[in-house]
């Protein structure tokens, strides 16, 4: 019986020993920049780019314990999946881009502003949609900084400054139609809120 | 209803004056008077009508509501993506009208989510203008001391009633970062010019009707 005790001691010792040996060959992973360098490599085979507003990066802190063979088998199914979202979603942008466009053009601005100079230029739509959002991205944080200073009159000449970024739609009676702005409708009038000589309606 | 008869007997008088200076033309002036007669009458009932809506003071009942607006809704169809909604609930209360609103969302994730959002910029405004009613004395009308339709029913008594007329506008950009097997993809969203606006309802007696 002693015998058979230890031989079931050494035995648990072993196996107890072959599995952190595994688990120890398992978590070796190489360094971040190469699996950021990586991601981003298949990102541009799947057709993704990061951009303005669609942006994927890794989280380090829940990739711990991964081995290499895990974050390779991961990465291929997560690139499936965002492909799909970023499709849809500039899709989506690239509407309002063309709207916003469209109300310029039909109005004759084109010339008038420098971002629209700016956007006329590019050739490409990815390059115009980029641009349109990264323009609102700006007005955004612009507005972030005034109101964390609590600076109400700068908050409101941001607002008047950035005026030319943002749609005026109203139906026939003049009353304003609330957003999202995606499709060009009927019986509605778009225009630019800087350029709309009536002032927007409280 | 002063006001009134004042302006019957000051025309009465002011055309005895006339009929002194021109005597030979009485019967056509006796004519002319008749039909101005007739007017100051239909002026006094008429004046009389405004002064029993106008002696009481605009007061109506007070009224609260409020309204759910959806402000932005992530579509993406994808199942791995969260459902996520950024709703604004609007309050209202009358007559001395107050307005307030707070913008918060809904919505389920199935992998670690996270959706954050900021009011880049923000109208919103209430309009409370009194609406003369007529409401209906008919009992066992459906429409018994409220507005009614029916044009059978009548008389039907006038009454102050608060035409309200709401404006929740909102520019926002949204923020939606998620975590799919230790990848995190981060978008953004605008929503600009999304809320309610030009939104009208009336109150008689706390009750909302349209």
């Amino acid at each position: 019986m002693k015998i058979l005790k230890n031989v079931f001691i050494a035995v648990c010792v072993l196996l107890i020993n072959g599995c952190n040996q595994k688990e120890e060959v398992v978590s070796i992973q190489k360094s971040e920049a190469y699996y950021d360098g990586l991601l981003q490599e298949k990102m541009k085979e799947a057709g993704i780019v990061n951009t303005s507003y669609f942006k994927v990066e890794m989280d380090w802190l829940s990739m711990e314990g991964k081995g290499h063979d895990d974050i390779m088998r991961d990465m291929d199914k997560v690139i499936a999946i965002f492909k799909e979202s970023y499709e849809h979603e500039y899709d989506k942008k690239l509407k309002q881009t063309m709207l916003f466009m469209s109300v310029v053009k039909a109005n004759g601005l084109e010339k008038k502003e420098q971002f629209y100079q700016q956007l006329y230029k590019l050739k490409t739509a990815k390059e115009r949609v980029d641009l349109y959002v990264s323009e609102h991205l700006k007005f955004s944080q612009e507005v972030a900084i005034a109101k964390k200073a609590k600076d109400e009159v700068l908050q409101d000449e941001i607002i008047a400054k950035y005026k030319y970024l943002f749609l005026v739609v109203r139906a026939n009676d003049g009353s304003f139609v609330p957003g999202p702005y995606l499709e060009r409708k009927e019986g509605v009038t778009y225009a630019i809120e800087k350029y709309e000589n009536a002032v927007l309606r409280d | 209803m002063i006001a009134g008869f004042w302006f019957f007997i000051l025309q009465d008088g002011l055309f005895k004056k006339t009929l002194i200076m021109f005597g030979d033309k009485y019967i056509y002036l006796r004519k002319k008077m008749m039909y101005h007669k007739r007017i100051c009458f239909l002026t006094l009932v008429f004046m009389s009508f405004v002064c029993k809506v106008s002696a009481q003071d605009y007061a109506p009942s007070p009224y609260y509501d409020s309204q759910i607006v959806s402000l932005w809704v992530s579509e993406n169809l994808n199942p791995f993506d969260s459902d996520f909604i950024i709703k604004a609930n609007i309050f209202w209360s009358g007559p001395s009208v107050y307005l307030s609103e707070y913008t918060y969302k809904v919505g389920s994730s199935n992998i670690n989510g996270d959706v954050s959002y900021v009011i880049n910029r923000k109208t919103s405004s209430i309009v409370d203008n009194p609406q003369v009613i007529y409401f209906c004395k008919i009992y066992g009308c459906s429409s018994y001391l409220r507005p009614c339709d029916d044009v059978s029913h009548s008389p039907k008594t006038p009454d102050w009633a608060s035409r309200v007329s709401i404006t929740c506008l909102y520019w926002m950009t949204v923020t939606m970062k998620q975590s799919v097997l230790g990848f995190v993809k981060t978008t953004y969203h605008n929503a600009n010019g999304v809320g309610m606006s030009s939104y009208s309802r009336s109150y008689y007696d706390g009750i909302s009707f349209n």
